[in-house]
């Protein structure tokens, strides 16, 4: 029994040793070289099936690996990537020339065909596709392999936006024979993946880190300069330190970090395309009160918000559609808007006045708002603002898809809710509140409005590239003019970006590019 | 003993079984949708749910989930990592989890046992005070403040050990998480060796030891030792099951990519197969180790066995 | 082992222990009650003392010291963001005196303080410590309490009846014992709304079971007494017997085991605030105050370190309470 307890002692304290002792605090060898570089991403790779993705960390990923007819170069102009193209001059009829050398990692060519197949793939139902819309909305009529290397696709109106769009992951080629072959493990792993991208991918650890190596047989393969890219999924202050320690190039501030790191050199702030508003349900008595919509309006303090309670490069809406994000003859659809928002708490005392003596009672409202850290705090401070404007808000917390499912079942009153948009035309945010839209989620109703947007997307004006505009803009002004719902910041996002990287190209109304990236020593 | 145990196995297998219903009907409640994705048309989301099976009635989809589980099918994910199989996904984080929770068992128990002995030998001195000081902190103070402490300094400030668990330095990564974890066996173990210990020493038959002469060192490794370390045995697996619950939380601090975080990852995407996949698994591995305490139990001590029944 | 048989005897091989001529005396105690005596086994317990003393300081404070300052839990003034702790005159000695790194960061706000500082939306952390406190507090006790009544309820019902009964309700207890409390207290969390009655409830679910053992096995051995089987032959009813003879016999232990679950309860709270189940916007309870002051560890440790002590205090006291009023009930465990 004796010599049984000692021999335990010394296995047990023998593996501890192991454990502890093993390779302690000592890092691998430095790899980190100047043709390697590591990023930091804050969410999780989740699919990398070109037709079921819909994250902006996947399609990152799968805009390294894989690619389109087009491709968005530094300012978001979309450039030839896989084909050139010729336009017909009605802009109704696009012809595409696939590229002769451009192969896929198993040596097979890229062809017209497999254009066809992913965009049939995509808009089958059984695909249950996300993103299969996009062919619907951008009037595509038909689209077919003509031969080996021409695609064609014929549209009942011209699409500003259809260009970028070919450069957007879901509309990138597939390989029928190879997916075919994988049946339903295509894309779950690296070993049941070809790409036809700048780089190959090489890794990928579920929930740590995932890994590209440059494709030497891609076509422009002299433009990636990188010849291994990795992202780890770390997020908040303990990626932040894994940064400072040198271990990564490329990290999300989150906006309790900001002020430490403000002076920081990789310090870099950036404005994205998403839209935070208030959706105001307009069933509920109190809501279909506009002049108490017009409080709320009023009463939000959109500047203090992105400037005071996030800091991470947010700004103040001005409009339901983002600055920087949509064009018109390189005119920013907000400078010609100019500021429909506005922040004004006597007038929102006043229009709160108003309402509650309409009413004939205060108003108690619930403010719905999902559990990240970032709409926390901006749900708290929403809630100052009405509460100084008259209002007594009650607060309702649920994880996002929760929140979703009862904004669905019209199961709220006010909710805090983002539209990511897809295609950077205004359109994808002013589409969202026709009667009929399913993301109306309030409810709103306007004949006017849905006539408006009707005239931009069909009607006679919608081949008409200004009138099409104008109409845009009229509906934002409608729209925001009945205080239907209540925009309240364009988000921004704040990285730290080691100086010695430069070359990726964030785009506020597409997929950001990492292609490019270079790493000075 | 073998009806005992007999026994025991059924009731553990119907808890199994009753546990993966309750799961079943927690998820039927929860609120959300895998598949409400605001760009998904309502036909869409029917299909999806056609293709998932999830249209079937509530009764079929136990049955039948029931059955693949036993052939080792989870299901697959459907938004953390979609279409890809739940039991593979759980597979690949359960052992770094289990590794964690075996390294923090470990050093619980040697920190433990120095502990204890210390303070049961030095009885009611200044060590002994500070060793029971140390366990009352131990048992109280959870586990995951103890894990932004040596986070904080021995991560941040020293710089000892990496912040967050890298796949790339596997050993050095799981030290802090399984060294936050050990306080709270390290307590346990330490009072409960301390009390067995002092039982022990004021026995009769160590005061023979005593009378004999034999050398104090020598008395404690012979004797006091070897008497406290079979109940010792028996308190491990509660611990081991304290520990299931401290784990998620020590790799959400950490990043581990272990089933705790996977748990939370489902809950918070609505991804039903990988939430109960997860919770079951926690389930599954709670009623083995009791199961194994009671057996064990049942072996060390028949009155144990006797009472249990006729309790 | 072997000499003993060679062993030589010698006359002083056997002494007395004691002198010889000692005399035995009897001492006479004052005959004392049941509660007295463990109040009187309770003070000597220097640890328990000091834990209940810091219990009562903490739920004083939880009960005023929101009120200490004009502002509320709620309040916020943006520009007071992450503010590090100031305190008048102890300023003066170079502690809590308002700087970060070496730098004044009052300023723009020189008349201002916070004791303890101000979280990243400007609100004064010493009202939410105290309001957090407050919130914990309440849904421990709640919890507790609720677990008791469950707990002693279905004990007793399932100890005195005995047989099928007894057999049916025990299986149930045990199945329910079998999945995992933070399993059933995580999915609880998501089902119901998040809130301090959800978090009330998922407590309560599995929390009863320790209690309920506890009731039954008390209720198995005092069942068979011949004072109960006096009752029951004067005609007492069920329920007469269960609460008028079996209570009072288990109160100590009961106390103990609540007073043991009310860290649990505490604990498992501030767990689901940091799975981002806890209380929503802008409540406060120790849990989520911490999981807040965890996302600026780096930066603004301050946010994080009052909530931790406090949790810390409050669970370390309640153990060394309830250690304390284990021993005083169980003169036993006293020697240990």
């Amino acid at each position: 029994m004796k010599k049984l307890f000692i021999l335990a002692l010394t296995c047990m304290l023998a593996l501890t040793m192991v454990a502890c002792g093993g390779n302690g605090g000592n890092d691998t060898p430095d790899t980190n070289t100047v043709k390697s570089v590591t990023l930091a991403t804050d969410t999780d790779l989740i699919s990398m099936d070109t037709s079921l993705a819909t994250d902006g960390t996947s399609f990152i990923a799968l805009t390294l690996c894989m690619a389109g007819l087009a491709e968005l170069d530094a300012n978001g102009t979309p450039m030839p990537d896989l084909a050139t193209w010729t336009v017909s001059e009605d802009g109704l009829n696009y012809e595409f020339k696939i590229r002769e050398d451009a192969k896929w990692s198993n040596g097979t060519p890229v062809t017209a065909y497999d254009f066809e197949y992913s965009w049939n793939r995509l808009i089958n139902p059984d695909t249950a596709a996300d993103y299969a819309f996009l062919i619907e909305t951008c009037y595509i009529t038909e689209f077919k392999a003509v031969d080996a290397a021409t695609f064609q696709v014929t549209m009942s109106q011209p699409c500003d936006f259809f260009l970028a769009l070919c450069a957007f992951p879901s509309l990138f080629p597939l390989n029928q024979e190879y997916v075919e072959s994988q049946g339903d493990q295509y894309a779950l792993s690296v070993d049941n993946m070809i790409y036809c991208g700048p780089y190959v991918m090489t890794e990928w650890n579920q929930n740590d880190h995932y890994s590209f190596a440059k494709n030497a047989d891609f076509y422009n393969a002299a433009a990636s300069e990188m010849e291994e890219i990795t992202f780890r999924y770390i997020q908040g202050q303990s990626a932040v330190l894994e940064y400072e320690s040198g271990n990564i190039d490329f990290v999300k501030l989150t906006s309790e970090l900001i002020d430490t790191y403000s002076s920081n050199e990789g310090f870099n702030k950036k404005l994205a395309g998403y839209l935070w508003y208030l959706s105001l349900y307009q069933p509920v008595e109190e809501l279909a009160n506009e002049n108490v919509r017009a409080a709320i309006f009023y009463a939000i303090d959109r500047e203090t918000i992105a400037d005071k309670v996030l800091k991470d490069g947010s700004v103040a809406a001005e409009g339901i559609v983002p600055v920087g994000f949509a064009f018109h003859n390189g005119v920013d659809y907000r400078e010609t808007q100019g500021k429909v928002c506005e922040f004004n708490l006597d007038l929102a005392k006043e229009y709160y006045a108003k309402g509650a003596a309409e009413l004939g009672h205060d108003v108690t409202l619930e403010l719905l708002y999902e559990d990240s850290d970032v709409s926390k705090n901006v749900a708290a401070y929403i809630q100052k603002c009405l509460q100084d404007a008259g209002f007594t808000i009650t607060m309702k917390c649920e994880p996002k898809k929760t929140r979703l499912s009862d904004m669905q079942n019209g199961d709220y009153q006010v909710a805090l809710h983002r539209w990511g948009p897809d295609y950077a035309d205004p359109q994808t945010y002013i589409d969202l509140f026709t009667t009929n839209a399913s993301n109306n989620y309030g409810k709103y109703h306007s004949e006017e409005y849905d006539a408006t947007v009707w005239e931009a997307e069909f009607g006679a004006s919608a081949a008409n590239s200004d009138a099409r505009w104008n109409l845009m803009l009229e509906a934002e002004k409608i729209l925001l003019g009945d205080y239907a719902v209540v925009p309240v910041y364009q988000n921004g996002e704040t990285n730290l970006i080691n100086p010695k990287l430069s070359g990726i190209e964030f785009h506020a109304g597409g997929v950001d590019n990492y292609r490019h990236m270079k790493l000075a020593k | 003993m073998k009806k005992y145990l007999i026994k025991r196995i059924m009731i553990s297998i119907a808890t199994l079984f009753v546990i993966l219903l309750v799961l079943f009907l927690m998820m039927e409640l929860m609120p959300g949708s895998p598949f409400n994705d605001e760009k998904l048309t309502e036909a869409q989301k029917a299909l999806l749910y056609a293709k998932y099976g999830l249209d079937q009635p509530l009764v079929v989809r136990f049955f039948t989930y029931l059955k693949n589980m036993l052939t080792g099918d989870f299901g697959v994910s459907y938004a953390i990592n979609k279409n890809y199989p739940v039991a593979l996904m759980v597979k690949e984080r359960l052992w770094l989890s289990c590794k964690i929770g075996l390294l923090a068992v470990v050093l619980g128990t040697i920190f433990g046992f120095v502990l204890g002995t210390v303070a049961a030998l030095k009885h009611n001195s200044w060590v002994d005070t500070l060793c029971s000081s140390i366990a009352v902190f131990g048992v109280s103070i959870p586990s995951y403040v103890f894990a932004l402490v040596l986070c904080y300094f021995v991560a941040f400030k020293l710089k000892l050990f990496p912040i967050l668990y890298n796949a790339k330095k596997p050993i050095a990564s799981i030290v802090l998480p399984a060294l936050a974890l050990s306080f709270s066996p390290t307590a346990s173990i330490a009072r409960f060796v301390r009390s067995e210990m002092l039982d022990v020493l004021n026995s009769d038959y160590i005061l023979l030891v005593k009378a004999k002469g034999i050398k104090d060192y020598k008395m404690i490794f012979s004797h006091v030792l070897r008497n406290s370390l079979i109940p010792v045995i028996t308190v491990l697996g509660p611990i081991m099951v304290g520990l299931l619950t401290g784990s998620s939380v020590v790799e959400k601090v950490f990043g581990i990519p272990g089933v705790g975080l996977l748990l939370i990852n489902g809950i918070q995407y609505n991804d039903y197969n990988v939430t109960i996949s997860c919770a079951f698994v926690y389930s599954l591995m709670y009623v083995v180790v009791m199961l194994i305490v009671d057996i064990l139990y049942g072996f060390i001590d028949p009155r144990i066995r006797i009472t249990k029944e006729g309790k | 082992m072997s000499d003993i048989n060679n062993y030589e005897y010698v006359e002083d091989d056997f002494t007395f222990a004691h002198d010889a001529n000692e005399k035995q005396l009897d001492e006479n105690y004052v005959a004392t009650s049941y509660l007295k005596d463990v109040w009187g086994n309770f003070k000597k317990n220097k640890g328990a003392i000091i834990g209940t003393i810091i219990i009562v300081i903490i739920t004083l404070l939880a009960i005023f010291g929101p009120y200490f300052n004009e502002s509320t839990y709620m309040s916020i003034i943006i520009d007071h963001a992450s503010l590090t702790p100031r305190i008048p005159f102890l300023e003066k000695f170079g502690i809590f005196d308002g700087t970060n790194k070496g730098t004044f960061v009052y300023e723009n706000f020189k008349d201002v303080y916070y004791w303890f500082g101000a979280d990243t939306l400007g609100r004064d952390l010493f009202t939410r410590v105290w309001a957090g406190t407050r919130v914990s507090l309440i849904i421990a006790f709640s919890a507790v309490m609720i677990d008791i009544f469950i707990g002693m309820v279905y004990g007793m019902v399932s100890g005195y009846f005995g047989g099928r009964i007894d057999m049916l309700m025990q299986r149930f207890a045990e199945v329910l014992n079998g999945i995992p409390t933070l399993v059933v207290v995580t999915l609880l969390g998501l089902v119901l709304q998040p809130g301090v009655e959800s978090i009330i409830f998922a407590l309560m679910i599995t929390g009863w079971i320790p209690m309920e053992r506890i009731a039954r096995a008390q209720v198995l051995k005092v069942k068979e007494q011949e004072y109960v089987l006096a009752a029951k032959t004067l005609g007492a009813k069920n329920f007469m017997i269960i609460f008028k003879e079996i209570l009072p016999n288990i109160f100590g232990q009961v106390i103990v085991t609540s007073m043991f679950s009310i860290p649990n309860a505490i604990f498992t709270e501030a767990y689901l605030s940091f799975m981002g189940l806890g209380v929503p916007e802008p409540l406060a309870s120790l849990g989520s105050l911490v999981s807040d002051g965890y996302k600026s560890l780096t930066s603004y440790p301050h946010i994080i370190l009052y909530p931790v002590i406090v949790l810390a205090l409050l669970m370390v006291s309640f153990n060394l309470f309830a250690d304390g009023l284990r021993d005083a009930f169980d003169p036993k465990m006293l020697n240990k």
